[in-house]
């Protein structure tokens, strides 16, 4: 479901700005805020076909992800003057960590009436008392699921038009009669036991009294046997569908398995994986030292170069100087210049024997200088060879990836006891003995339908028999007086009176419900030489053209004015109204008959709520065609991908 | 000035069992490793314990063949009053409880130390 | 269709046979199952109907 936080929409409060409007585009969130309501109200959310939606499926995707599974929907509402506050909510079961499947979650619902807390084992009567879930798709009108509306147009009747048929019989009130017939049938039958009772020293009818006394406990008997049958059959019904729970619960227990496997392989995966990253980490640690102290190593050596190369400078005059006193000397030891080879005398020779003692001396201060330079030179190899190794780069990397695993490494532990927990609960042996179990039901099941079908007829023979007894008491006038038959014969009358209504009452309604669905057509069909529509008995209704003809072919917009006509022609006829709650009614109609429907729908129901997209009906016009008609205009609005928000417009 | 260099390094008593720790505890292949990278983390940090009281653990031949901590120390530390050996066990002393503290508070981030 | 509708049948049918309890019995006994329409206990609306029939026999005047 696309809705994540928090969501608010008021309903109009006025009874002549009754229209709500809700926009959005199409997969914006539409038809989840009509399964939101239909799942506070009655537990369900449905998709296509009529499947009912899981309660995992329910929940935001996103939200899922940051394993939030708080789902809650409040309506709040009057009805005759009371005020009612229904909450339903879905959250994960107390233990479980990460929910998987819907049985980790759970549902709870509160209903308040006018403040009063509900008790929660008569929250459904008090909502089947407002509108009961039966007919609730009659007022949350999905306009995807008119389709269904298509199969009551056929005559032959199929097991889902019966269903249709049932469902808005249900809505017209037919089955009172139906009940009120069995009901006083029941009781008919214990007012001739009575009769029978007090009849039994009446001479002219003993023998009809003591045949009615042997066939009534035929019957009783008859009927105990197929309580018990029938008893059976539910308990059978009952116990299959448990099993069946139990082995559709094996294959998510497979599944637990097949996942539990996969966490202690992908759980070992990542401790290798941590274990080589550690002793790659552990490896580059040896000489990680000299990536240590490099940034001191490289401070230092450039200040000792800094000292060496004011040392260089000097180095070179000592070159030139030794040269000097190489040629000074060889001029005192020969007597000679050795560049012009004369004779050097006395004052000469004094003289570069004075300039040699200071080159000398001079020479003597580079060598000094040397030495430090030599050591300066040492040091700064030494600190050379003090390389920094690839630590520095490969560490950082490696301790992330390990603080990263260790976290993945953290969540699988979790999942895998969660799994080993959940897998130490099923016995895999008893699901076999399950399986077989549910099988053999199954043929049982078969059996007991049709003793039970043997039983109904065995009734129904000894009933028979039992009238024509039972009329023969009646007859008598003795038997007459007595407050027992006076019982026995307005039962009689009562149950007969019920008995002939029905046909009369369906016909009537289907009347009725033709009549309401003609004018609500022709308010929506821009045909206007269109008679009308004509019902079948499965309250498919077809248009009649000005010529008394069936039109057979009708596109599927037609089918939508078609359906929705039935819809209020319902709604008209039926005992309970509601507010009208419509998805995308108006997808397949063209301009005139969206504006014709816009303008209808504020009349025929007390509150009306359309869902729909701007290629149905722009806001402007919308404006235009239901003016002040309009209580109020909601926005779905795209947040992501898979998340919308409701906004007032 | 010159000093009589000692022929082994260690430290003292009671900082000998952290830095065993810290091999058992996965940080470290060997204990020289870790010895070698506290005597670093004292340098860049500029903190040495107080001399006296070292224990043998190693011989200079198997911690330091190649003199590559000898010369680092030597030219890194400030001062020369003492023997460099002697140096970088004040600077192991303090190093090893440094990252065996560290160790004890969670994991140790090596990657700071590195930048 | 008035909410009436049902009841009117049920009169219409209940002048067409002779029935030896008032009118009213029946349009209580419709009242009675339309408000437990959508429920499955079907021991209450039996009790009632029996009150009700019960009630409205004991009311006729005894024949000699």
């Amino acid at each position: 479901m696309p809705f994540k936080g928090e969501q608010e929409v008021v309903f109009p409060q006025d009874s002549y700005s009754n229209v709500l409007l809700i926009y959005a585009d199409n997969m914006r969130g539409k038809t989840s805020f009509l399964n939101a309501l239909r799942w506070c109200f009655y537990g369900e959310a449905i998709e296509r076909n009529r499947r009912v939606i899981e309660p995992f499926n329910i929940v935001n995707w996103d939200a899922a992800d940051e394993n939030e599974w708080e789902v809650s929907v409040d309506v709040k509402f009057e009805l005759e003057e009371i005020e009612y506050e229904l909450v339903r909510e879905l959250q994960r079961k107390p233990m479980i960590h990460i929910p998987k499947r819907s049985s980790d979650l759970e549902i709870k619902v509160a209903l308040r009436k006018d403040g009063k807390v509900i008790k929660p084992n008569e929250i459904t009567h008090e909502i089947n008392q407002i509108i009961p879930k039966d007919i609730a798709r009659f007022f949350l009108f999905d306009g995807e699921l008119l389709e269904e509306y298509e199969e009551l147009v056929k005559e032959e009747a199929s097991e889902k038009s019966e269903r249709i048929k049932e469902e808005i019989e249900k809505v017209l009130g037919v089955p009172a009669f139906l009940n009120a017939r069995d009901h006083l049938g029941v009781l008919l039958s214990k007012a001739r036991t009575q009769q029978g009772k007090d009849a039994k020293d009446i001479k002219s009818i003993k023998s009809a009294v003591t045949q009615c006394e042997l066939l009534e406990k035929q019957i009783k008997d008859l009927k105990r046997d197929l309580k018990l049958l029938e008893g059976n059959k539910n308990s059978n019904r009952k116990r299959i569908t448990k099993l069946k729970e139990i082995i559709e619960e094996f294959r998510s227990v497979h599944e637990d398995q097949k996942d539990y496997e996969e966490c202690k392989s992908d759980l070992s995966k990542l401790e290798k994986k941590q274990d080589i990253l550690s002793a790659k980490k552990r490896d580059l640690l040896k000489e990680a030292w000299k990536d240590v102290i490099s940034p001191l190593v490289e401070v230092k050596k450039t200040d000792l170069e800094k000292s060496r190369d004011k040392l260089i400078k000097p180095s070179k005059e000592e070159y030139k100087l030794e040269g000097k006193i190489e040629a000074l000397e060889s001029v005192l030891e020969n007597h000679k210049c050795p560049t012009c080879t004369q004779d050097a005398g006395e004052e000469i020779r004094i003289e570069i024997k004075n300039n040699l003692e200071k080159l000398q001396a001079g020479a003597q201060n580079i060598t000094s200088n040397n030495e430090t330079l030599n050591g300066l030179q040492e040091k700064i190899r030494n600190l050379s060879a003090i390389k920094k190794t690839s630590a520095s780069t490969e560490i950082p990397g490696i301790e992330k990836d390990l603080r990263s695993n260790s976290l993945d490494i953290n969540k699988l532990d979790t999942e895998r006891e969660r799994l080993k927990k959940e897998l130490s609960k099923h016995d895999t042996v008893q699901i076999k003995k399950d399986a077989k179990e549910r099988d053999g039901l199954l043929i049982l099941e078969g059996e007991i339908k049709t003793n039970i079908e043997d039983c109904r007829r065995n009734i129904s023979v000894k009933r028979e028999r039992y009238n024509v007894y039972a009329a023969k008491i009646d007859k008598d006038n003795t038997a007459k007086k007595m407050r027992s038959s006076r019982l026995v014969e307005a039962y009689k009358g009562l149950k007969l009176v019920f008995e002939d209504s029905i046909s009369t009452l369906r016909d009537s309604l289907r009347f009725q419900v033709q009549k309401h669905a003609t004018e609500t057509f022709k308010e929506l069909t821009t045909e206007q030489t269109y008679k009308g529509l004509k019902i079948n008995k499965n309250y498919g209704l077809s248009i009649i053209d000005e010529k008394d003809r069936e039109v057979t072919l009708r596109s599927s917009g037609a089918e939508e004015i078609v359906a929705l006509s039935l819809v209020s022609g319902l709604n008209l006829t039926a005992r309970k109204s509601a507010p009208i709650i419509m998805d995308t009614a108006m997808g397949r109609l063209d301009n005139k008959h969206r504006e014709n429907l816009l303008r209808f729908i504020p009349d025929v129901v007390d509150q009306a709520i359309l869902l729909v997209h701007e290629g149905e009906i722009r806001k402007e016009d919308a404006y235009k065609i239901l003016e002040s008609r309009i209580g109020g205009i909601y926005n779905i609005e795209r947040v992501s991908s898979s998340q919308s928000k409701i906004s007032k417009d | 000035m010159k000093h009589k260099e000692p022929k082994t390094i260690g430290l003292t008593l009671a900082t000998k069992p952290n830095l065993a720790r810290l091999v058992e505890d996965g940080y470290f292949n060997e204990q020289l490793d870790a010895y070698k990278f506290a005597v670093a983390l004292a340098l860049k940090t500029g903190r040495l314990a107080d001399p006296g009281g070292f224990t043998t653990i190693f011989n200079i031949g198997t911690i330091d063949l190649d003199r590559e901590i000898y010369e680092s120390v030597k030219i890194l530390r400030e001062y020369d009053e003492e023997p460099v050996y002697k140096t970088v066990e004040r600077l192991a002393e303090w190093g090893v409880n440094e990252l065996f503290q560290v160790s004890e508070s969670g994991d140790i981030d090596f990657s700071k130390w590195l930048k | 269709m008035s909410k009436h509708a049902p009841l009117e049948i049920l009169e219409s049918t209940f002048n067409e046979h002779d029935i030896s309890v008032p009118k009213s019995v029946v349009y209580n006994i419709h009242d009675i199952e339309m408000d437990y329409l959508f429920e499955s206990n079907e021991d209450i609306p039996i009790k009632q109907i029996k009150k009700i029939v019960e009630t409205a026999v004991d009311q006729q005047p005894k024949e000699n």
